[in-house]
């Protein structure tokens, strides 16, 4: 979508033609998605947050300028709800969540060993992602799950686009090097 | 780095699935937007945003500004610049820099080249800022 398209589109939603916000959701729920599990959210965390991030994109769309692409907007709001999450989860007293756990009938665990499992069958890879750097991860997650293009997450990561293609290179020379032979084999 | 590996994560990769949304996320969350009100009766104006985007489009020529202001500073701390400024009849003295230009001379006083410096250079540090927090179109 162009630039101004997108804008034209946003001032039609800002205006109160919110029928037309299911574009938004059908173009970027997959990147929202992504870019939230990328960030080490909990699996069964991963769609409420995404609602939550589309819903706050819907109210803070009026003041949406067009300065920057429609997707590296969206992607910073998810980001910013994905790391709210995680900071008010870390804030939470462990014994709470504990409790909790045992409550609703499931292990305790840690976020960030479960992060991307429903969609990362492999445990060992799972766990290899989690031990890249951020950044790493989550252009790989928007390039080999979310099927972004380079050029797509460039845009969405306010990034140049050999900073993207560098940042996937070397994501997967460390993963390449984290994997356990086993993990690699036929 | 072996090839044969590098392909082999590139296999698992490739093998694996997005974040596969439930059939009925579309719906929760247009259902949860037709509760809300239009987006321009909720959205909050900030000025301090505002004001930090105008001074945003005012830094428009910032890096041209800074750019001038780094030549002409790296121009007089080289041996020999003043010789060369004085061949091409320029001249900073008695605070007052004189810029000649063919038939047209243009002088400034020193004061007001430094304010101009000072200016460029805290719009360039607004620029900056705003770019760094994202705070224009965000």
């Amino acid at each position: 979508m162009e630039r101004s398209d997108e804008l034209t589109l946003c001032r039609r939603i800002a205006s109160g033609e919110r029928h037309l916000f299911a574009q938004i959701i059908d173009a970027y729920s997959g990147m929202v998605a992504g870019a939230i599990a990328s960030q080490g959210v909990e699996s069964a965390d991963v769609e409420d947050l995404a609602q939550v991030a589309l819903v706050n994109v819907y109210k803070g769309i009026a003041g949406f300028r067009g300065d920057a692409k429609l997707s590296s907007w969206i992607y910073r709001i998810a980001l910013n709800v994905a790391r709210g999450h995680l900071k008010r989860q870390a804030a939470k007293p462990l014994t709470a969540s504990v409790e909790e756990a045992l409550e609703s009938g499931r292990q305790p665990v840690d976020a960030r060993d479960t992060a991307d499992q429903r969609t990362i069958r492999n445990r060992a890879l799972a766990q290899a992602m989690n031990q890249l750097p951020a950044r790493q991860r989550t252009c790989l997650g928007l390039y080999y799950f979310e099927e972004l293009s380079y050029e797509e997450i460039a845009e969405a990561m306010s990034l140049n686009l050999n900073t993207v293609r560098t940042l996937i290179r070397r994501g997967k020379q460390r993963l390449a090097e984290i994997l356990d032979p086993s993990a690699l084999d036929d | 780095m072996d090839e044969k590996r590098l392909n082999k994560v590139e296999q698992l990769l490739r093998a694996q699935r997005g974040v596969e949304l439930s059939a009925d996320f579309k719906q929760n969350v247009m259902a949860e937007i037709n509760r809300l009100p239009a987006p321009e009766l909720i959205t909050p104006r900030k000025s301090w945003r505002d004001a930090i985007y105008a001074l945003k489009l005012l830094t428009s020529g910032e890096k041209v500004a800074l750019g001038l202001i780094l030549a002409a500073v790296v121009t007089v701390l080289l041996p020999g610049a003043s010789e060369l400024l004085a061949a091409a009849e320029w001249e900073l003295a008695d605070l007052t820099l004189s810029l000649s230009f063919g038939e047209t001379a243009v002088s400034a006083s020193l004061a007001s080249v430094m304010t101009i410096a000072a200016g460029t250079l805290f719009m360039t540090g607004v620029g900056a800022y705003a770019a760094r927090n994202n705070l224009i179109g965000a």
